[in-house]
């Protein structure tokens, strides 16, 4: 009996995966396709919050960590958009619908969307750093009266590479969201905004955030911004927004350090004393500066 | 309980234990070293300085399988876990190691359980062992750590010249005692002093010294300073030092297959020493250079645990400094960071 008790503690292994059925890809951008993952039985509630993600492993190939674009629980299915970068990705993009890929999570903090609740969401997102806020933003709809506006601010590198194209022209569509987009460089047929999507935070830019620099400032005191990207990317974008003194534990990051197990014992995600597969992946501006540099 | 095993029946016991476990001890190598391995009664080495090599081995491998899958036909996957069930005795422990094996326990628990490593340390009895006599390297007291410590251990052995003084400390411990209990001697009342003795002599004999205690939350404020370059500018970032560390836990996580429709998901140790340890997909590497590896290395024994876990994750065994190509030593690194600390304070 003694043992019984003990032993589901140790058996269950947190490293073994189940295997979903891929039930429908379709083709994103020139380099990312969104997978569907219909999940077994015996896995079809998933208990998952908006920035968490998932390890997907291709058996003989490896294993790699995903955020979870949107969680269909009529579906019973998970979708997964993922870009064409490495080893696995590239396995993954060639794989056909009714093979099985391997998942295990969610895993991380996410996003402490409970705390949004009242308030604006600024989104701000470079090249497939849109991924892990689709589930923010799907959640924003579904539970669009816990919230007040929705502006999504998106660059790309050029409009080939613009993912979530037919989602952005619905979201406009609907009540309190704007959406804005920009590209790197100026392109032939393209007629919208140009330069990094930091543009999109400046106030001296022509097509600056409506939530922050053109409603009451009240608005913008009532706003948290979520910024997911590249290093590069994310401190040119707090770099703007400490020039307007936006309040820093207003402000979320998602970091994507190297990670191998996604549940802080392979040591590879490590961040001064946080496990960024653990204690992250989102982290308010207001921690990590409190954190060392090492993202 | 307290025991005594004269010496000369050391073989007998270990030809019992052998009946149904594996028994590994310190043993010399045919390279001239002392390591760990799994032994026949008559070579354990019970004596001298601790093992060039830690045991760690036996609890968290250097490379093992964790499952294994076939893809079926149908396309569905299969995935059987790989599940060592084996017992093992490990004999020899210096109580340095102990604490080692002691910090992983804690380590691959929490949230979520390292199940192989846990069921591993399920499956073995560890049977410690005072430490006469410290290497060159050794400084566990400078970590509050002793020569005699038995945390960690099931059953401790103590040198008592003729026989060992055994103390069986866990229930496990003393099982495997009792179930033995023709070949041990009943203790006489002051044989436990042997630990004191030993303690003092031992301690003396430890030639590096520095009060790391006093350093608990401040290693973090030498973040910042220039003492690392003086090390990394000769490191050769080979992983010697974290290889051989009894307590450093990171490892890799690879596919293989064997064929079209089988293979293994395996892991090995890794090395945060390692360039492309932390290189992100992106090809952007938030420790890049060699410098902010090693400081790495140092702040994640002396305060990244201690902020995490409450402990260094330093045992003060000197091997780190022993097997170093090019003799980065980690008392030197400590006294450097010391008067950092110092000095800031001031
Ligand atoms: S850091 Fe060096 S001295 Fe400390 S436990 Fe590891 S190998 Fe031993
Ligand atoms: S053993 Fe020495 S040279 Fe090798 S990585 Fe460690 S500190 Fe650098
Ligand atoms: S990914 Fe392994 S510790 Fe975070």
């Amino acid at each position: 009996m003694e043992k019984n008790k003990k032993a589901p503690s140790i058996n269950q292994n947190p490293y073994i995966p189940f295997f979903g059925k891929l039930t429908d890809i379709i083709d994103e951008s020139h380099v990312t396709k969104r997978f569907f993952v219909e999940l077994p039985k015996g896995h079809e509630k998933v208990d998952f919050i908006p920035g968490q993600f998932f390890q997907l492993t291709v058996p003989g190939v490896g294993e790699i960590p995903i955020s979870l674009s949107d969680y269909i629980p009529e579906k019973k299915s998970l979708l997964f958009c993922i870009a064409n970068t490495g080893i696995v990705t590239n396995k993954i993009h060639q794989m056909k619908v009714g093979e099985f890929i391997g998942v295990r999570g969610p895993y991380g903090n996410g996003f402490p969307i409970e705390k949004f609740k009242g308030k604006n969401i600024v989104i701000v997102a470079g090249g497939i750093g849109l991924f892990p806020l689709r589930s923010v933003i799907e959640y924003y709809f579904r539970n669009k009266n816990d919230f007040n506006k929705l502006e999504v601010l998106y660059g790309a590198r050029n409009p080939r590479e613009i993912i979530f194209r037919e989602e952005m022209k619905s979201w406009r569509l609907k009540k309190d969201t704007t959406c804005k987009i920009t590209i790197d460089k100026p392109e032939k047929g393209w007629d919208g905004n140009t330069g990094f999507v930091c543009n999109l935070v400046d106030k001296n830019y022509s097509d600056s955030s409506e939530i922050l620099f053109h409603c009451a400032a009240s608005e913008r005191e009532n706003t948290v911004v979520l910024v997911v990207g590249p290093p590069v990317m994310f401190n040119s974008i707090l770099k703007k927004l400490e020039e307007i003194n936006f309040p820093d534990d207003s402000v979320y990051l998602s970091l994507e350090n190297h990670m191998k197990c996604g549940i802080g014992k392979c040591g590879h995600c490590n961040c001064g004393s946080k496990y960024v597969c653990q204690d992250g992946p989102i982290f308010s501006w207001k921690e990590l500066k409190t954190m060392e540099k090492e993202y | 309980m307290r025991k005594r095993l004269q010496k000369q029946k050391l073989s007998s016991l270990i030809k019992k234990l052998k009946e149904d476990a594996t028994v590994i001890a310190p043993v010399m190598t045919d390279k001239n070293e002392v390591d760990f391995l799994p032994v026949n009664s008559e070579e354990v080495i019970l004596s001298g300085a601790r093992s060039l090599y830690s045991p760690k081995k036996y609890i968290f491998k250097q490379s093992e399988s964790m499952y294994d899958y076939t893809i079926q036909d149908s396309g569905k996957v299969t995935v059987k876990e790989s599940c060592e069930n084996e017992k093992q005795i490990i004999m020899g422990i210096r109580p340095c190691d102990l604490h080692a094996i002691e910090y992983m326990k804690e380590f691959y628990s929490g949230k979520y359980k390292d199940s192989y490593i846990l069921r591993r340390l399920e499956n073995s009895v560890l049977i410690g062992l005072a430490c006469t006599e410290p290497s060159t390297n050794c400084f566990c007291t400078s970590l509050g750590n002793s020569p005699v410590d038995t945390d960690g251990s099931d059953i401790m052995m103590a040198d008592a010249g003729s026989f060992y003084f055994v103390k069986g400390i866990t229930e496990k411990g003393k099982k495997l005692i009792e179930n033995n209990k023709d070949i041990f001697e009943d203790s006489q009342e002051d044989d436990e002093r042997v630990l004191s003795d030993i303690k003092e002599s031992c301690e003396k004999a430890i030639l590096e010294k520095i009060d790391v205690t006093a350093l608990k939350n401040k290693v973090g404020s030498a973040y910042n300073s220039d003492i690392w370059k003086k090390y990394s500018d000769i490191c050769v970032n080979c992983g010697a030092c974290t290889f051989n560390c009894p307590t450093c836990t990171c490892f890799d996580v690879a596919d293989t297959s064997r064929s079209k429709n089988e293979g293994c998901h395996y892991r090995t140790w890794d090395t945060c020493q390692n360039f492309a340890f932390t290189l992100h997909a992106s090809g952007h590497n938030p420790r890049s250079t060699s410098e902010e590896r090693l400081r790495q290395r140092v702040m994640h024994k002396y305060q990244y645990t201690v902020d995490q876990m409450d402990q260094f994750s330093c045992t003060g065994c000197g091997r780190c400094t022993q097997v170093c190509p090019v003799g980065i030593s980690m008392i030197a690194i400590l006294k450097d960071i010391k008067e950092v600390v110092d000095n800031g304070e001031e």
